[in-house]
């Protein structure tokens, strides 16, 4: 039944004269309508120039589209199991042409829903007139868990009003177009469909020069404005955040997306803080206080003090931070009650009584079984079974799940049949409809395919023409605007537009056509404003952390893959085991680094092949040490995607090679098999390095990322000096040669200093040099240009903590004299060089919990106290109480 | 008769705490027989930000924050409350409980919608056939409201033991149904689904119960918790308090501190904490009678 269109499934079968919207084509799909035999005007053009174009060049065309799709964060997916939830919605290069005089209607439609819905809002969380007058039945707000009561008191003022809202649409064939839902909480689409139009305007710009399609622009500026009006402590220059839950919504993609366009923090709920009921965001620079929130987070996820549950996520006090009017959250809170398909039947009476016309767009047919005809009709339908309907939650979409009638036996229809009676309120049915089919293009030919449009409305907001006299609207008087476009979603599945359900969708773009001539403007200059120069102390201190570990993983990693390597290629060669004197050497290295096990490093270890191969098999896949290559590998995983929206798409293509590699990895695998791979992932990994030097911007992010590196890296090397210098002797020259190598230096101790390897030289090189990028002094010296460039409350001349103690450890290193480190001491060992190596390490970590102290320490989340529990006993001294009935 | 209620709170950290954000329902509402002639919410440290509104339900609830560092947190909350007796109706003489669901449903006026609102499932009670039927052998056709409401709180008392550590407060309602075990918190609760799955509305009061000493022996200090009974909603008479734990109408020894539709709604103290390490949670009530 599913068909996907990739590439990857078929080959180029269109000819390159076949044209690609035939007239059978078109005629066989319910959108379009022959008028006389004709094709509607809208329709002629756009299969007109498609088809000038060809096959060929259209698939030529789509693959730079592709590209694009690729560009904008198709990368996202890569280290992500469920690719699918990932992007939802595959786009596709025949958009959906919508006529002027029908968009008219769509428009006009839909602005009156928003005001409606926003109207029905204020009422539920106000005086609750419409309630009382029974305009809307009480059992459908007051049973609803999306009626959130602590919500009451704060729909008083144009705060209340749904800045951003959706509405799916379907148009069964021969019909008019009909209202299935809406968004009201986090409505989700306005990215894709800007995302769609971004890639169609390439491809496709002939079309948009020549054939009047509106922009979608002014709808992202009247966004825009609307968030910057609400702001109640701000006027000019309101702080506004998106509040996402992160990777874990199946929509991070676009919320990525549409911070970076709309210029705002991408924030999770952990990067909030809520102090004197005002909000935070908690930012390497300190606390900046937040005006406005846009949430992509539902209702129950954003302040756990009014939910019951203890592992509910959110801002604790945000909920008195907007009783106390300090911000503004937008959508407002509370806003999922009327996403609730019980609703529907009542919205041509509410439209009445509140704004006195009729509802314009019609409602897809929904019974709520609070209402006994209803009632009776649903029953019947599972009774008989004859009959197709889809049960679902009366209430918000939040609480939604469907079941056909039709597809229950007869046990199953009793048990919802007993289950319904029991509530009737809380149940709705959906009727079936068939939306009408559109072509989809794809390399394999067009298909038709089911459709349904989410349009999106906004407040709209014209601060400049503000009067003092109409800051006293009418209640009534909300001004909305419409985008002038809409995300056309397609699916092979006649009702999946009914229900929220995850099957896979493709989507398109939706083309509303006007009169006059659409700007030729590109809105894609705002994608490249890299997000830290104009705000790199607001970083969220998250964010840096994340940097940071992630720039440490990455190193450790690559340490721990080129000390295996050196073991590998000596293993792998035709020398006897005795023969490997370093053998001892390296493995004791990587003990002390957590790869292999600590009983490498006990003196009279024995290095038996037996042992050898299986040290370094654990040291690849043994998840229990911590240092091992999976862990290493799991850990940059997890951590990079929290950071997704930092790192360039680059970057994101080389982190999936990683993995892809890494997956080649299989526990049975012989040690000659693993060589390769590790190669392959040390390349992988320098490239990743040499991107972020080259292509990231030098913001906070990456100078924490390189901080973590930096030290991890000079951790790691005094760890192996320390071992090279583990017994009280002078290190052997096999050792020496072991360590040049796997530190990558070798080539430069030849240059330097021809073919014989003294220490002294070896610990120039490696300990203090600040030119060798691989030595301890050259991480030293870049951690203090990080350190002193870090944003700092204290004015100069006043040294932070962490700067002290990176200009102690640069300046050790540099007042370090080689010769006498190399001074041997009574037992034959070198204890001047054993203690400055000790110091550095410490240095190191010590270093490291300061700037997690100063910087990082706010990213801690607050936990949910314990609950006293009521527990007065009956204390059977109730001697003077009677009963009523005895007296 | 007037009561002197103290109620503190006491959380423990095993390290420094830096913030905290607690929503408190520690003052007792004025009702028909009930004054609050005094209240102060103390805490120490004291907090930077406190807030005073009125919930949904006309509750006084208290926001507060602590920005300082403090390794305990004491919430020390003090009324004055004067109590007159309650007189509660005539069992037999309330309307059958079948006509007042119908009258919840019609909801004539503004009062029985208010209350109609409290038929329905909350976050921490889910309605049940499973609860209707085993009410339905004191909710027998055409019994009085108030007759059934008796039965039902004597079925619990009886048919359900008081065992404070069967339970916590994060217990599902159908667990402490099917163990029959619990505190008057579940008690209340399962009044309340009983309730609720006839039709009929019923409400969560948080408050105190005035305790006697056995006789003979003088009165402990701080051996007290907060309580919990329900409340059943009764046409033309208006809510009356039925107190499962104890199985009777509380008459001039309970003292209300708040309502909603669950102990989730009008929780004493519930709060979140930065930092803190683990934590201790301690609770003393005294009530005690006092002269004038």
């Amino acid at each position: 039944m599913e068909q996907t269109l990739t590439e990857s499934q078929c080959g180029q079968t269109g000819s390159p004269c076949e044209p690609i919207l035939s007239r059978d084509t078109l005629s066989s799909n319910t959108a379009v309508n022959f008028v006389n035999g004709m094709l509607p005007p809208h329709w002629e053009r756009l299969s007109e120039y498609l088809n000038s174009l060809g096959n060929q060049e259209l698939a030529r065309r789509w693959k730079k589209a592709r590209q694009i799709i690729h560009e904008h964060g198709a990368a996202f997916n890569i280290l992500t199991q469920k690719e699918e939830t990932e992007r939802p919605w595959e786009l596709d290069p025949v958009p959906l042409p919508i006529s002027k005089g029908t968009w008219q209607t769509l428009e006009n439609g839909i602005r009156q829903r928003a005001r409606l819905l926003s109207l029905i809002y204020r009422d539920i969380y106000g005086n609750q007139s419409l309630i009382h007058n029974r305009q809307l039945p009480a059992e459908l707000i007051f049973a609803n868990p999306g009626f959130i009561r602590q919500c009451s008191g704060i729909a008083k003022d144009t705060s209340s009003e749904l800045h951003l809202f959706s509405s799916d649409l379907i148009r069964p064939a021969n019909g008019e177009w009909q209202v299935v839902s809406h968004g009201t909480q986090t409505p989700a689409g306005i990215g894709y469909a800007l995302e769609n139009r971004i890639v169609l305007s390439r491809i496709l710009p002939r079309m948009f020069h020549s054939d009047k399609v509106q922009r979608l622009a002014p709808f992202f500026k009247h966004l825009t404005n609307s968030l910057m009006e609400v702001s109640v402590q701000k006027q000019v220059e309101p702080t506004i955040v998106m509040l996402s839950e992160g990777p874990s919504s199946p929509f991070y993609f676009e919320h990525v997306f549409l911070a970076r366009y709309l210029g705002y923090t991408l924030v999770e709920s952990s990067d909030l803080t809520v102090r004197n009921n005002t909000v935070f965001l908690k930012t390497l620079g300190g606390l900046h206080s937040v005006d406005v929130i846009l949430r992509q987070v539902k209702d129950n996820g954003c302040d756990p003090l009014i939910m019951c549950s203890p592992d509910l996520t959110g801002v604790p006090g945000l909920m008195q931070a907007i009783h106390s009017g300090k911000v503004a959250v937008c959508n407002p809170m509370g806003t999922g009650v009327l996403e609730s398909p019980g609703l529907t039947p009542f919205l041509p009476g509410l439209c009445n009584a509140i704004l006195g016309e009729d509802l314009i767009l019609k409602n897809t047919d929904v019974l709520w079984c609070g209402n006994p005809d209803s009632l009776n009709q649903v029953i019947d339908a599972l009774e008989t079974r004859s009959r197709s309907l889809t049960i679902v939650s009366a209430f918000g979409s939040d609480h939604a799940w469907a079941v056909d009638t039709a597809a229950l036996d007869r046990d199953q229809s009793q048990t919802w049949i007993k289950t319904i009676k029991s509530a009737p309120y809380a149940w709705s049915a959906r009727l079936p409809v068939t939306p009408f089919t559109l072509p989809a293009w794809s390399e394999c030919g067009v298909l038709n395919r089911y459709a349904s449009i989410r349009m999106f409305a906004t407040a709209k907001r014209e601060p400049e023409t503000l009067l003092p006299g109409d800051q006293e609207k009418s209640a009534t008087e909300i001004e909305t605007a419409v985008m002038a476009g809409a995300l056309t979603r397609v699916s092979d599945n006649p009702v999946a537009f009914l229900f929220p359900g995850r099957q896979k969708q493709g989507s398109k773009d939706t083309w509303c056509l006007s009169d006059k001539a659409a700007g030729f403007k590109s809105m894609l200059h705002k994608f490249s404003t890299p997000y830290e120069i104009h705000r790199g102390s607001d970083l969220p201190s998250r964010v840096a952390d994340n940097m940071l570990w992630l720039g440490r993983y990455m190193e450790r990693t690559e340490g721990a893959l080129r000390l295996l390597r050196s073991l590998l290629s000596r293993i792998n060669s035709d020398i006897r085991l005795t023969e490997i004197q370093e053998l001892p050497f390296l493995m004791c290295t990587m003990a002390r680094m957590k790869i292999m096990s600590q009983a490498l490093c006990k003196p009279g270890a024995k290095f038996t092949m037996k042992v050898v191969e299986q040290e370094m098999h654990q040291s690849v896949f043994n998840a229990d040490l911590p240092g091992s290559v999976l862990n290493c590998l799991n850990k940059i995983k997890q951590v990079a995607s929290r950071v997704r929206d930092r790192l360039s798409n680059d970057s994101w293509l080389i982190l999936g090679r990683i993995e892809k590699e890494m997956s080649q990895l299989r526990p049975g695998d012989k040690l000659s098999e693993i060589h390769g791979t590790i190669n392959e992932i040390i390349l992988s990994i320098s490239a990743f390095a040499g991107l972020a030097f080259e292509s990231m911007t030098r913001g906070m992010g990456w100078r924490f990322m390189d901080m973590g590196r930096r030290m991890e890296r000079a951790a790691q090397m005094t760890i192996m000096l320390k071992s090279l210098v583990r017994e009280p002797k002078i290190p052997a020259g096999n050792d020496l040669k072991a360590l040049l190598e796997v530190a990558d230096s070798t080539i430069t101790y030849h240059t330097r200093y021809r073919t014989t390897l003294h220490l002294e030289s070896v610990v120039d090189l490696l300990l203090i040099d600040e030119l060798n990028p691989k030595a301890v002094g050259f991480q030293m010296a870049s951690i203090l240009a990080h350190v002193e460039a870090l944003p700092r409350k204290e004015p100069r001349p006043v040294w932070s903590l962490e700067e002290k103690i990176a200009l102690k450890l640069t300046t050790q290193l540099r007042l370090a004299d080689t010769q006498a480190l190399m001074e041997k001491g009574p037992d034959g060992g070198l204890p001047n060089l054993v203690h400055i190596l000790e110091q550095i390490h410490s240095g190191i970590e010590q270093l490291a919990d300061t700037i997690t102290q100063h910087y990082l320490s706010r990213i801690e989340t607050e936990k949910q106290l314990k609950l006293e529990l009521s527990r007065t006993p009956g204390s059977g001294l109730m001697g003077r109480e009677t009963h009523p009935s005895e007296v | 008769m007037k009561y002197k209620i103290s109620h503190r709170t006491l959380y423990k950290y095993e390290t420094t705490a830096s913030l905290s954000h607690n929503e408190l329902f520690l003052v007792p509402r004025n009702t028909s027989f009930q004054t609050c002639e005094s209240n102060t919410v103390h805490l120490t440290p004291e907090a930077s930000t406190r807030s005073v509104r009125q919930d949904y339900f006309g509750n006084i609830a208290i926001n507060i924050t602590l920005e300082t560092a403090h390794t305990e947190l004491e919430i020390l909350a003090t009324s004055q409350v004067d109590l007159l007796p309650n007189t509660a109706p005539v069992p037999s003489s309330t309307p059958p409980w079948e006509q007042v669901k119908e009258n919840m449903v019609r909801f004539d006026s503004q009062e029985i919608l208010a209350a109609y609102e409290f038929v329905f499932p909350s976050p921490m009670i889910q309605t049940d056939p499973l609860y209707a039927e085993w009410a339905l052998d004191v909710f027998r056709p055409n019994v009085p409201i108030l007759e059934g409401g008796l039965g039902l709180i004597n079925k619990i008392f009886n048919e359900f033991e008081y065992d404070p550590r069967a339970t916590t407060s994060a217990t599902p309602l159908a667990e402490a149904f099917e163990i029959k075990r619990g505190v008057c918190q579940d008690f209340a609760h399962i009044g309340i689904a009983c309730l609720r799955s006839l039709g009929l509305a019923a409400r969560y009061v948080s408050g105190y119960l005035h305790t006697q000493p056995p006789p003979g022996k003088p009165k402990l200090v701080g051996v007290d918790a907060s309580h919990a009974w329900l409340a059943i909603y009764i046409p033309g008479t208006g809510w009356i308090d039925l107190d499962p734990t104890n199985n009777i109408i509380p008459k001039d020894q309970h003292l209300t501190l708040a309502w909603g539709r669950d102990y989730g709604d009008v929780t004493p103290v519930r709060g979140t904490v930065l930092g803190g390490g683990n934590h201790r949670l301690e609770v003393a009530v005294d009530v005690v009678q006092s002269q004038g």
